[in-house]
């Protein structure tokens, strides 16, 4: 089963914050499907090519020609607006 | 006048409002009435919008007596609530986005518009289109219309559920993983996931974006036809769309593959006789054929589905879209506002891609999916080089109970077993409904169709379809 720790760490990488009395629950359920997905390493994959998308589609190009919209609607959707833009909270610091 | 809306088709709303039988405002008040009385029930609907539906009814009756009437003018519709449409609250199911309301209308929306189409609100759906049965819905659960006790299916339930029991005459949902067919067949009614790359996803809220595509609900092939060729086509906001013209198949014998490890282990009873039964109606040639990685399918499937999702998600921060809770610092910020507004479900596939995608994993797990989502493509096409169309069954089990299979999450991602691999490999499937079991649950057989070839799959289910009365 995966690690108290190891879930942790995920859910940090995740911006999520998990208490206490979670961890063993999600611990399970992650664990039933991390079994699951194991099967995967019963094949031999070596000479095969990776499929990310089903097209095969390549730069797809436009003229950029800009619309206008309404700019009210938009900020009306933002949690914190001020003179127009999207107002956030200090984001840069020292990790620990 | 009384207007039936029992099993009320396109083509039988259509014809009713060209000969004056009733006006689209009449249609659309008829409709909203029994949503009111029937609703309470079922809880298909997350909102209901009243003013916009008869606004586009009444406009839609002036394009009527303008003469420009096209087959979807003035039909009332609902739409799953992850489908944006400008102006109107668009929740994703989620807390996150309670209070968001669209800011502009999906591509797939515009179009349906401009044919006069009337929106009569917006349906159910497990949180972000994640999951089978619309029971992590953050609202509430929706009741299959069959049996109030069990789920319809997921995550477009809500749709499903209001076409089935005729609180809108067709529905549109989305499909990453069955979530159109397998709703579908639990409520027994039509249901088509196009090609990838046949409809715009631009204003949908992306689940995963090499898997997601937006489909009909509807009551009968026909129907689902004419929505299909509504909506699809190039848009140049969504850069995966093409576009094609599908040949016209002139009157040959067609072929039909029954894969063999469709009928394994973990298939109710009852589904198989009647997914053998209705195989036998084809009259035509059918051989059986071997699709040999699907049982790897639903394991590729948990892997890239929640690595995709948990980068599209990242975009739920609380600042742009929806609720938020104040913090001081900014990463606390991030962390309480998707701590407190993402279910259970959504943060643990957040969680399952961001670990199968972290550092030391990434090879084992993501890279390793995506060469067995080759494998599992190229089934398909030795399969498509015998036959024409592939056959069984769309979901192994009958409609569950609410509650049943909600505590352990692999039992619940086993109902996906048919449809994903459809999904990893782009193609176009239906699901249609063929008989019922003996506790009166409806049972819907899929059939799995060649690239950019929906007509010539709906085509081919058209074969069976007059041998299932879908009430």
């Amino acid at each position: 089963m995966i690690s108290e720790e190891e879930i942790k760490n995920i859910a940090k990488l995740s911006y999520l914050e998990i208490k206490d009395e979670e961890v063993d629950e999600i611990r399970e359920k992650f664990s039933s499907i991390l079994e699951y997905i194991e099967k995967l390493q019963e094949l031999d994959i070596d000479n095969i090519e990776e499929t990310s998308s089903i097209l095969k589609i390549e730069n797809v190009m436009r003229s950029d020609v800009p619309e206008k919209k309404d700019n009210k609607k938009f900020l009306e959707s933002f949690s914190r607006e001020r003179d127009g833009y999207l107002e956030v909270n200090k984001i840069l610091y020292n990790e620990d | 006048m009384k207007i039936n809306l029992e099993n009320l088709t396109i083509k039988k709303a259509h014809e009713g409002l060209k000969n004056g039988d009733y006006t689209s405002v009449e249609l659309t008040k008829a409709f909203l009435d029994l949503i009111e009385k029937k609703d309470k029930d079922i809880n298909a609907y997350i909102t209901v919008n009243k003013e916009l539906a008869l606004e586009q009814a009444k406009r839609a009756d002036e394009m009527i007596k303008a003469g420009k009437m096209h087959l979807l003018t003035g039909i009332p519709c609902a739409i799953k609530d992850n489908i944006l449409i400008e102006n109107i609250k668009c929740t994703a199911a989620s807390k996150f986005l309670e209070n968001y309301t669209a800011t502009y209308s999906a591509t797939v929306i515009k179009k349906l518009e401009d044919l006069g189409a009337v929106f009569l609100g917006k349906t159910n759906l497990d949180e972000f289109a994640m999951g089978s049965s619309c029971e992590k819905s953050a609202f509430f659960p929706t009741k299959n219309p069959h049996d109030l006790e069990r789920v319809p299916g997921g995550s477009s339930g809500g749709s499903a559920a209001a076409v089935a029991a005729d609180m809108c005459v067709y529905a549109l949902g989305t499909d990453t993983g069955g979530s159109i067919r397998q709703p579908s067949s639990f409520c027994g009614v039509v249901g088509l996931k196009p090609t990838y790359g046949a409809v715009s996803r631009n204003g949908i809220i992306a689940f995963a974006s090499s898997l997601d595509q937006v489909g009909p609900i509807t009551k009968n092939l026909e129907d689902a036809k004419i929505v299909f060729e509504a909506i699809k086509g190039l848009d140049e906001k969504d850069s995966t769309t093409i576009n094609y013209e599908e040949k016209k198949e002139e009157n040959r014998k067609i072929k039909i593959g029954v894969p063999k490890e469709y009928f394994t282990e973990g298939l109710d009873k009852e589904v198989e006789d009647a997914i053998k039964k209705a195989i036998e109606l084809f009259d035509s040639e059918v051989v059986e054929i071997s699709l040999p990685h699907t049982n790897y399918a639903l394991a590729c499937y948990y892997i890239i589905a929640p690595a995709e999702a948990s980068a599209n998600l990242a975009r739920f921060d609380g600042l742009r879209y929806g609720k938020k809770i104040e913090a001081e610092d900014g990463k606390e910020f991030y962390i309480n506002n998707r701590t407190t507004f993402f279910g259970k479900e959504v943060k643990k596939r957040i969680m399952l891609g961001t670990y199968t995608l972290s550092s030391g994993y990434y090879d084992a797990f993501y890279k390793r999916a995506l060469k067995v989502r080759t494998l599992i493509k190229k089934d398909f096409e030795e399969a498509f080089k015998k036959v024409d169309v592939v056959v069984g069954p769309t979901s192994p089990c009958l409609p569950f109970k609410i509650g049943e299979k909600s505590e352990d999450p692999m039992s619940m991602y086993l109902s996906d077993i048919y449809t994903v691999s459809v999904n990893l490999a782009g193609l176009p499937a239906v699901s249609l409904p063929c008989g019922k079991s003996s506790n009166n649950l409806p049972i819907g057989l899929q059939l799995i169709g060649q690239p950019f070839k929906e007509n010539a799959l709906i085509n081919t289910a058209l074969l069976v379809e007059k041998n299932y009365d879908r009430k």
